[in-house]
């Protein structure tokens, strides 16, 4: 160990340097840090939404536009998405899934009716249900605050860890909002179009608005989209 | 959106009087038979056998320490380990009090509860190591002082730390029992808990390090540096930065329900911010690493075995996340960064138990190898300070939002608008 206090001179000239290298390669280290890295031509940036519709950060969505978000230890609240509410507009009435039953991923989770067409929306999660909202139930106009007072049932999931994972959240959520916001733009007619790039915002009930007779089976093309 | 309202809706406790209202929290809130329960219990019923027989038969009944040996798994990891991950409390309550970065705000009752709940456990399990602990007492009423010891200032720094952390969080438990005059007399405290939590932290994390300069013949040189007190209060910073990346990564899966709106949504670019502070840290840690092993004429031991050790702590575990960090920064991967934090965080073990346990003593014949029972009551520590999390913040509000009785102008003083400049 004695040669490791030798001569403590002996490598100043080194540390001197390596110093100046801390020093030096620090600037360009900082900038490099801070230079967004490029995916081909574009940036890595966050998809940006129009704002048309609510995208809650808790909340995982299922390409069927329905969500998930936790509601306590083992639940999650499930509902139907804006993007479906605003398409569709106020329902007329809700039917949802007894407690106790159970539900498929994918596979019918509850119905709702719109001017007497009824719409099927798929579960996102499977699982049991726990608690259903009478309120929405009793009056199907709450449906406006779709992530709020409009949530529809709650779902302890079948399997440990079957939770969120497979459904869309942050990004890959946006990403998917955007394409299917891009897909109702296509669809719509030039008037309701110039009254939307004016800043405005799709009132409930979008898909009768774009086309009154065709309106059901248009609602139905966007929602089975995803 | 849900979830969290029930904090926010109605009068405190739900009109309910104390007494009852405590009794009703003492109840489970969720499903008793989870993986983590199933696990966890076992155990730390396991642990308390084990505790009980070191109590009644002696240290050398269930662990490898000796006089030789008096250090083992108890305090290099429990102690010296647990109290960097620690480090991210002081470092975000400096970022959001002192320096005035207000994006950090939503994870500063988690941090503050976290770096507690570490210190109560982690430092508290001194105690299991201690051959007398009702000794403890002495160094605060004065039976014997025992200033001559850097052990004394530890302990002190502990002890005042503990109480300068739980002022801070202090105000989230005057919400949960509904309390809104204790919360405003603590909420006035938190800026001066804050700032002497601060300053109490930096000493000890770097006090922790100048322990080891008393061991100078013991500690392996290539961990040994007269420059250890800096090493260690340094890499706190990253250390403790990177268990709030991954204890915000855990809360966001399994405390999803008691997340704000507001938290849930700032999440991934608080992770990417941290990131940025943790890959500009390591990158003046490296320098000095290399630094120091020029400066003590330590390159021959490179080639040592245990130069080998101590490449794999500095490339494997400081330069592989610093480039995760970095890539993760700007290619905006919260994935990235995440598994930069986890790395961060077996490299800090690592390092911890190279200075404590595995280069100290380094040239002695026997080596110190824990007993299983060790390694079961340090799994059962840092179990129950999780069962202790947990339970908190599925009761109080400390992912979510205040609740709704407590007024803007208690809030204001909760966070100075001007702090920067009087600090």
């Amino acid at each position: 160990m004695e040669t490791l206090v030798q001569d403590p001179f002996a490598s100043k000239g080194v540390e001197y340097l390596i110093c100046l290298a801390f020093l030096g390669s620090l600037p360009a280290y900082w900038r490099h840090l801070n230079r967004p890295a490029r995916l081909g031509m574009e940036t890595a940036e966050e998809p940006v939404l129009s704002g048309w519709f609510h995208l809650p950060a808790r909340a995982a969505f299922h390409a069927g536009h329905t969500w998930a978000a936790p509601a306590g230890p083992g639940r999650f609240r499930v509902g139907l998405d804006d993007f479906a509410q605003k398409l569709l507009g106020s329902p007329g009435a809700v039917a949802l899934p007894a407690v106790g039953s159970r539900l498929q991923r994918g596979d019918r989770g509850f119905a709702i009716d719109v001017s007497g067409s009824r719409f099927d929306l798929p579960a996102p999660l499977a699982g049991r249900v726990v608690a259903r909202n009478e309120a929405a139930l009793r009056d199907p106009s709450l449906l406006g605050d779709p992530y709020g007072a409009g949530w529809l049932l709650e779902v302890r999931p079948s399997r440990w860890g079957s939770g969120l994972r497979s459904l869309m959240q942050g990004r890959s959520a946006r990403e998917w909002l955007g394409r299917a916001e891009e897909a109702l733009r296509l669809r719509m007619s030039p008037e309701v179009g110039a009254v939307l790039q004016d800043g405005g915002v799709p009132v409930p009930g979008i898909a009768r608005a774009l086309d009154e007779d065709g309106w059901e089976k248009l609602a139905r093309e966007l929602l089975a989209r995803g | 959106m849900n979830g969290a309202q029930s904090f926010s809706e109605g009068r405190p406790r739900g009109g309910r009087s104390l007494w009852r209202f405590l009794l009703s929290e003492l109840k489970p809130k969720g499903p008793l038979f989870t993986v983590f329960n199933l696990v966890s219990v076992p155990v730390m019923i396991a642990a308390a056998v084990i505790l009980f027989v070191r109590f009644t038969h002696g240290l050398s009944a269930v662990t490898n320490l000796s006089q030789e040996v008096p250090w083992g798994l108890w305090k290099g990891f429990n102690v010296v380990t647990g109290v960097a991950f620690a480090g991210g409390a002081y470092f975000v309550t400096l970022l959001v009090y002192v320096l005035g970065q207000k994006k950090y705000h939503s994870i500063v009752r988690i941090t503050v509860l976290n770096g507690f709940l570490a210190y109560v456990f982690y430092a508290g399990a001194l105690m299991l190591d201690l051959g007398r602990p009702w000794k403890m007492l002495n160094v605060v009423i004065g039976n014997s002082f025992g200033v001559s010891s850097v052990l004394f200032l530890i302990a002190w720094h502990f002890m005042l730390y503990m109480m300068a952390a739980f002022l801070e969080f202090s105000p989230a438990i005057a919400e949960w029992l509904g309390m809104k005059r204790l919360r405003r007399a603590l909420s006035a405290l938190t800026l001066g808990a804050v700032v002497f939590g601060i300053t109490l932290s930096i000493l000890h994390q770097s006090g922790l390090g100048a322990l080891f300069l008393m061991a100078k013949g013991k500690v392996h040189p290539l961990w040994y540096s007269e420059f250890l007190p800096i090493y260690f209060l340094v890499s706190s910073v990253f250390a403790g930065l990177s268990v709030v990346i991954f204890e915000g990564t855990l809360s966001r899966r399994m405390f999803a329900w008691r997340m704000s709106e507001q938290h849930a949504a700032e999440h991934d670019g608080i992770v990417l911010s941290l990131s940025k502070i943790c890959a500009a840290v390591m990158y003046a840690y490296v320098f000095l690493k290399v630094l120091d092993v020029v400066h003590g004429h330590k390159l021959a031991l490179l080639g040592t075995s245990m130069g080998h050790w101590f490449l794999l702590e500095v490339v494997g575990f400081v330069l592989v996340p610093l480039a995760f960090f970095t890539e993760g920064v700007r290619w905006k991967s919260v994935a990235a960064c995440k598994v930069g934090a986890v790395l961060t965080m077996i490299g800090i073990v690592l390092n911890r138990l190279n200075v404590s346990i595995i280069g100290f003593e380094w040239m002695q014949p026997v080596r110190y190898i824990p007993t299983p029972y060790e390694v079961v009551v340090t799994l059962a520590v840092i179990l129950a300070e999780i069962w202790v999390l947990r339970w908190v913040i599925v009761r109080m509000p400390v992912l979510n939002d205040s609740p709704a009785w407590v007024r803007e102008p208690v809030r204001a003083a909760e966070v100075p608008e001007a702090a920067p400049a009087s600090v």
